[in-house]
Parts: structure tokens; sequence; C-alpha cells
């Protein structure tokens, strides 16, 4: 289990704990400027895009110490209010079950990193009470949002895996789970801040993929699917291998396969990663 | 992994385009809404119904007149609660998405639980501890209100809010399956499952 699983796990992941997912519609209104609907952008805290700008200046002046303590506390604060993990997509779909109201929306990384239009980009998911004051955020949700049952969730859900999204659930206000992302490298603010400056705003998922060399025909249909740089080609044999000290556990290349030849095993299951989120 | 290869093939379709004609909501520039519970609510509802004359009510008529007052209650919280005064735009949108997408539960319905509860015991500490399509549960903390009734030597309170419950859920056109689990640590949770 990890941290968060052992803090509101309940036993279980802790995403899968409905407990997670439920908070109250109403409060007694506030006077004056938080009864218009002043509170914090849900988005604002960016998985870290507010202090990269400094990591990138301290990383560039080779000063370790420097950059280690805009990590720690950047962490420290976003543990408690604004962080994510990979899920697979059973995990996925399974939450769809547990969290309601669900409603699509546009994806905040890809419309700032790529330029995508807003009609081009519904790949994120608002979950939960707070998406009935979407209209309180109007930059976070200026794309629109679609309301969907959870059967048009799933589905929606799995276009975006077969697209070769990977899926996680999002923290605002630990532990409360308040948006479920569907993104990719370079464009995930998330991925891209773990990948290239290992801030761990994204936690590593429950599993990771391990191949099964005698199924594997070396067809590569995998290879493209990898947002974390742990899957390459081995030059020797022409078989998929599986870094998996880099592996996130988010099962997109079990689902590229053809011929069946990867499988999600629990991170657990494995003591030299046990303890690597 | 129980999805495989084959079961992705078989999915098609983008996951941008709108999954029904309308179904996409968007920002109204310029336009601002108010949320949450005005006080007003709680002060129009303790007039019509004051807390004194319902424990006065129970204690002379008994505990059975606990589900006659909790149908009154939520009556009068729902005809308040839905009046055009006191209609916030939390309100509306949960009724926009209940349209769109058929599914009224929990909402709808959890609405006026909570507002019922703010009501008539603002400065009470309570929680949701589920809300999906299937299951809804509503914890509170040392009611306020079961305090009151225990002084007067009513300990069935159990009652005023299982008619109030049903008075909501009859009013949103759902049968509920309905249980109360109480403790000896001042908690109570209530469940709701649609039958």
């Amino acid at each position: 289990m990890c941290w968060v699983c052992e803090k509101y796990g309940k036993g279980g992941k802790w995403y899968l704990n409905p407990e997670n997912y439920a908070r109250r519609l109403y409060k007694i209104r506030k006077e004056g400027k938080e009864a218009a609907g002043a509170d914090a952008d849900p988005q604002a805290a960016g998985m870290g895009a507010g202090v990269v700008a400094e990591l990138v200046k301290a990383r560039i002046s080779g000063d370790r110490e420097w950059e280690n303590e805009i990590k720690r506390e950047a962490l420290e604060q976003a543990y408690q209010t604004h962080f994510g993990q990979v899920v697979t997509l059973d995990e996925y779909l399974q939450i769809l079950d547990t969290a309601y109201p669900l409603a699509k929306m546009t994806c905040g990384c890809r419309r700032v990193q790529r330029g995508m239009p807003d009609e081009e980009n519904f790949t994120c998911m608002g979950i939960g009470p707070g998406m009935y004051k979407w209209e309180r955020w109007p930059e976070t949700y200026r794309g629109g949002v679609e309301f969907v049952t959870p059967a048009e969730a799933k589905e929606w859900a799995m276009m975006n895996h077969k697209e070769g999204r990977v899926q996680t659930v999002d923290v605002f206000g630990t532990p409360y789970i308040g948006g479920l992302c569907q993104c990719e490298y370079p464009g995930c603010v998330a991925v891209r801040n773990r990948i290239d400056y290992d801030f761990k705003f994204l936690l590593k998922g429950h599993f990771v993929a391990k191949v099964d060399r005698e199924k594997c025909t070396g067809c590569k249909s995998c290879l493209g699917r990898c947002q974390f740089k742990a899957l390459n080609l081995e030059v020797y044999t022409s078989k998929a291998y599986i870094d998996l000290e880099q592996c996130f556990g988010c099962g997109l290349c079990v689902t590229a396969c053809p011929s069946g030849a990867i499988q999600l095993l629990e991170r657990q299951s494995m003591p030299g990663l046990a303890e690597n989120w | 992994m129980d999805l495989d290869f084959k079961v992705l093939q078989k999915i098609k379709g983008n996951p941008s385009a709108e999954v029904a004609p309308n179904r996409r909501l968007k920002v109204n520039p310029g336009q601002d809404y108010v949320y949450d519970m005005p006080k007003e609510l709680i002060y129009n509802v303790n007039k019509e119904f004051p807390l004194e004359n319902m424990l006065k009510q129970v204690t002379d008529a008994g505990e059975e007149s606990l589900s006659i007052q909790g149908r009154k209650f939520m009556t009068i919280l729902i005809r308040e609660a839905d009046s055009e005064r006191f209609r916030d735009r939390t309100a509306e949108m949960i009724e926009k998405v209940a349209q769109q997408t058929g599914i009224r539960f929990p909402h709808v319905f959890e609405r006026y639980i909570e507002l019922g509860i703010l009501a008539l015991r603002p400065r009470d500490a309570w929680t949701v501890t589920e809300a999906t399509t299937r299951t809804l549960k509503v914890r509170s903390y040392n009611c306020s209100l079961s305090k009151l009734l225990a002084e007067k030597g009513v300990n069935n309170c159990g009652l005023f809010c299982l008619a109030a419950n049903k008075t909501a859920a009859e009013r949103i056109g759902i049968t509920l399956d309905i249980t109360c689990a109480k403790d000896n640590m001042g908690i109570c949770e209530f469940t709701y499952r649609p039958q």
C-alpha cells in the first residue's frame, strides 16, 4: 500500500474508497466576496507548475540542495491539497461507479502546453458535488462541461485509453478526489514534471507491467504507448523490455499488445518496488 | 487487467465529441450566481416550524407524533427550498444534470436532506460519507436534535428523520430503503438505497 492508502484507504486502495469522493452539497452561505464564489480555483495548484520555473533555475545552477528544498516544500503542500496517482483502466471504470456527478471537461494542461482548441480537448473529467458549481471558475471551465451517465463515461474513458492517455485520479483538498485526468507526455504537467524533474506530484500506480518473453512477437505495438520512458525493444532479441523501476503501471502497453504478452502485477508483490511510488 | 487488446479494438469514437446533442453546457460570461444555503431560509423554516413547539408536541403526544412532525418539517423545508427566493444555482444545476442524464439519485434527494439538517441544526457536525448512484450515506456526530429529544425523555429520535427522509423521497418520486445505524459514541449514519 502507498502512504495515501495507509491514511485514507480503510484497508483498501484509497481511490476505491467511496468516502474520498463524497462531500456535502451545501453549507450556509457566507457574506461578501465568498458568497459570489471567490473560493480558490480548483486547478490553481497546477501539479507543480507554480514552482517549476524556480526548479529549473536551481537545476541549471547545479545546486542539488536548493532543488531538493524546492521539491520538499512544494510536495509537503501538494500532498495536503493537490496531487495525483496513476490508475489502470479497470480501476478507472470502477471509480466511474463510485463518484457522481461525472462531467467531461477540457484539459487545462493540453490547452496550455499544446494549444489544443477546446472542442478537441474534452479529455478530463470533473467528478463529485463540486461540479454542480463549475460556473464559479469560468477560466478553468471555459470550454464548457458535459454531464454524463456512468455508462457514457466508461465508453468515453475507453476511447481515451485507446488513444493512449494515462489515466489518473486527482485530489483537490486531500483526500477528496475531484478529478480524473487522461493525459500524455509532454502535454500533461503532472506527467512531465515527474519524468523531467522527478517531481512527485504524480504518484506511481499500484501495478507494474511485465513482459512474457515467450509470447512477445516483437511487433512494437506497445512502444509508442509508454508515456514514462519505461518501454524499449531489446536489440539483441527484438522483444519488448520494461524497466520496472520506471514503470508507472498505467497498463497502456497491456491493452496495445495483440498477443497478450504483457501483464500487470501488484507493485507490492515485488520487494524492490514496493516503496517505489 | 480484465480489459485487453480485443476489447479495446471494438471501441470507436472521438472522446471530444458531444455524447448527445445539446448536452454541452457553456459558461455565460458576466453572469454571477449565488450558491449555498441562505440564512433567511433557516429563519423562514424555523418561523413556521419552531423547534420548541415540536418538542412540546412530541412530549405531550408521545413518540408516535415524531413521524408527523418529521413529515411536516420536510414539507415546509421543500416548499421553501424550492421557492424562487431560495433556490440557488446548485439546485438549478442538480436539476439540469438530472434532466440530462435521467439520474435523480443521489443528489436531487440529497439536497433536501442536507438543507433539512442545516435548517434544523445548523451548528452540528455532519458529513456525507458515500454518494453514488446506488448508495447515499449521511453521518451525523452528536446530533443536537437527538440530545434535545432525549432530555425530554424521547429516545426514538430516528422516527423524525425517517419520516422527513421518506417525504423527501416521495417528493422526487423514488422509493428508498432507508436504514439508520447509531452507536454509543454519538455517531448516527443514515443509509439510503433506491429499491
